[in-house]
């Protein structure tokens, strides 16, 4: 899928109601340049050269609990 | 102030105060008074804490009169940018929502290291609705304008930050970056920013955007008051989980060692700057007087980049869940829309987003085995006017907002320290990224300190 064939309308329609929002046909309108912008980027991402078959992600969980750190 | 101008650095400001030239007390009444005089025309600062810092400024005069000796910073007045608490006021973060909250019951962690070395908080500053935000605009408190030019933008998100320091209302500022709010403001009203390191400095007691890219630090007139500032700023997390609870790495005492041996080159391909006049201008100056090699490409500029935008549009988004189902009339209108689209992103792209954010961590560290500090342009262009919604970059009109942080983004999104420089040029500021490997904030100090002593870098103090 490429930015350009996303229904970015449709999928706005699709999700707000799963997340609770109560959009009006002027805040879809008002959302989707954004969900087309976040499109974009993602495609940039699907195609960076990251190592194949790995999920390295940048924020790692650190379960210790030391001093000054509340671990939350 | 007493005979010191309102420009007059904080180091000197300080050192004034230590002597007994000038009074803590009539150095703050003189910031206030100036605050209440010029403000109105910036819009810098949205609460005026002079009651706190008039007690605080005469505790240090007696503390002086008493022998007792002074902080470091004593009596040098500084503000905030209103995301950091500030005790009996609620974190309004630049927001209506906030506003609603209790008041903070103590001031941020790094409010209470500036106190403790002295300096007096005179207040909360501008900035940007929950710091999603390049320009300075805010819907609720008004635009903060730019200091050299009031129909200008004085950028975002910590617009009050840069346009407090560069008007010379405030000594020094705190600012927050996440994708740029620290260097974007410092590039547009001309001062210098430093973004240390990600985990650096404590961001306990300060209302967040982003927790897998939020930075904070200071904004000054001079290299010197920044390392001065940071100085003071470092210690462990108190409370910040993010925070790498390293051991306090002083930067004030190497300024001035030059930068004899160190390998400076300029950043290329996804830096360039053609078809950017006045960045490209101030690159250039400021590679020529450091002797840079380059230009230099990094693999995955473009990508990290991308990968920020998903990671701060997902994470704030979160953020402001309830909110955005109970009280979306109540958003500035800049960021409403983009919150709602972030809340809807899928998961594998947020994933994907922090797999590839750690790849590009990875290129930036090959390049810094061979280099020891890169420059690259802070923003695309000096200023705009406030209002205005493109740009015309490299022949192209094209939105204004997404590409203010086309430079800065990339860097933040690995967590790379830069400090920013004002570079000397004909008409408005604008600014220089100096980047340098992780923990190395010195590196980008020092660089930052060799230009300005050869003066390819300084703040102008605003005509008129």
């Amino acid at each position: 899928m490429t930015a350009s064939d996303f229904d970015a309308d449709a999928y706005i329609r699709a999700a707000a109601p799963m997340l609770g929002f109560d959009l009006d046909e002027e805040r879809i309108a008002a959302v989707k340049p954004f969900l087309l912008i976040a499109r974009e980027m993602a495609e940039l991402l699907e195609a960076a050269p990251v190592p194949e078959d790995t999920l390295n992600l940048a924020a790692v969980f650190d379960p210790s609990c030391g001093a000054g750190n509340d671990g939350a | 102030m007493s005979g010191i101008d309102p420009f007059a650095p904080a180091s000197q400001v300080a050192e004034a105060i230590a002597a007994g030239t000038a009074s803590a007390e009539a150095v703050t009444r003189s910031a206030l008074d100036r605050v209440f005089a010029i403000d109105p025309a910036v819009n810098a600062f949205t609460d005026v804490t002079a009651e706190r810092a008039l007690l605080q400024a005469r505790r240090i005069d007696a503390d002086r009169a008493a022998g007792r000796p002074a902080g470091r910073l004593a009596g040098v007045p500084f503000a905030v940018k209103n995301l950091f608490d500030i005790q009996g006021l609620p974190t309004r973060a630049g927001s209506k929502i906030n506003r609603d909250l209790p008041p903070a019951d103590e001031d941020a962690v790094l409010i209470r290291r500036l106190s403790a070395a002295g300096a007096v908080l005179i207040g909360g500053l501008n900035m940007g609705e929950y710091a999603y935000d390049f320009t300075g605009e805010n819907a609720h408190d008004g635009a903060c304008r730019n200091p050299h030019d009031p129909t200008r933008m004085a950028g975002g998100s910590s617009s009050g930050s840069g346009a407090s320091t560069a008007a010379g209302l405030a000594a020094f500022a705190l600012g927050s970056d996440t994708n740029g709010s620290i260097r974007v403001p410092a590039s547009f009203c001309g001062v210098f920013g430093l973004k240390p390191t990600y985990g650096r400095l404590s961001r306990a007691g300060t209302f967040p955007f982003c927790d897998s890219l939020d930075h904070l630090g200071p904004l000054a007139r001079t290299v010197r008051d920044l390392a001065l500032v940071y100085d003071v700023l470092q210690g462990p997390g108190d409370g910040d989980p993010a925070c790498a609870d390293r051991p306090i790495e002083f930067v004030t005492d190497s300024l001035e060692i030059g930068i004899d041996g160190l390998r400076i080159a300029t950043l290329g391909g996804y830096f360039a700057t053609d078809g950017m006049p006045e960045a490209d201008a101030a690159i250039r100056s400021v590679a020529s007087a450091l002797g840079a090699g380059g230009p230099v490409d990094v693999a995955g500029a473009a990508e990290g980049r991308a990968a920020a935008f998903i990671i701060t549009n997902v994470e704030s988004a979160a953020l402001h869940m309830e909110n955005l189902r109970s009280r979306l009339g109540d958003f500035d209108p800049d960021t409403r829309d983009r919150f709602l689209a972030g809340a809807m992103l899928p998961g594998p792209w947020y994933a994907r987003a922090q797999q590839t954010r750690r790849w590009y961590r990875d290129q930036f560290a090959r390049v810094f085995r061979e280099v020891d500090v890169l420059i690259a342009p802070a923003t695309p262009f000096p200023a705009p006017e406030i209002g205005r919604r493109t740009v015309e970059l490299g022949g192209r009109e094209v939105l204004m907002r997404p590409n203010i942080g086309l430079f800065t983004q990339p860097i933040s999104a690995i967590g790379l320290p830069v400090c920013v420089v004002p570079v000397v040029g004909a008409g408005l500021p604008i600014g220089v990224q100096i980047v340098a490997p992780s923990w190395r904030e010195d590196l980008a100090l020092r660089v930052a300190q060799y230009l300005e002593s050869h003066g390819v870098s300084r703040f102008e103090a605003p005509h008129g």
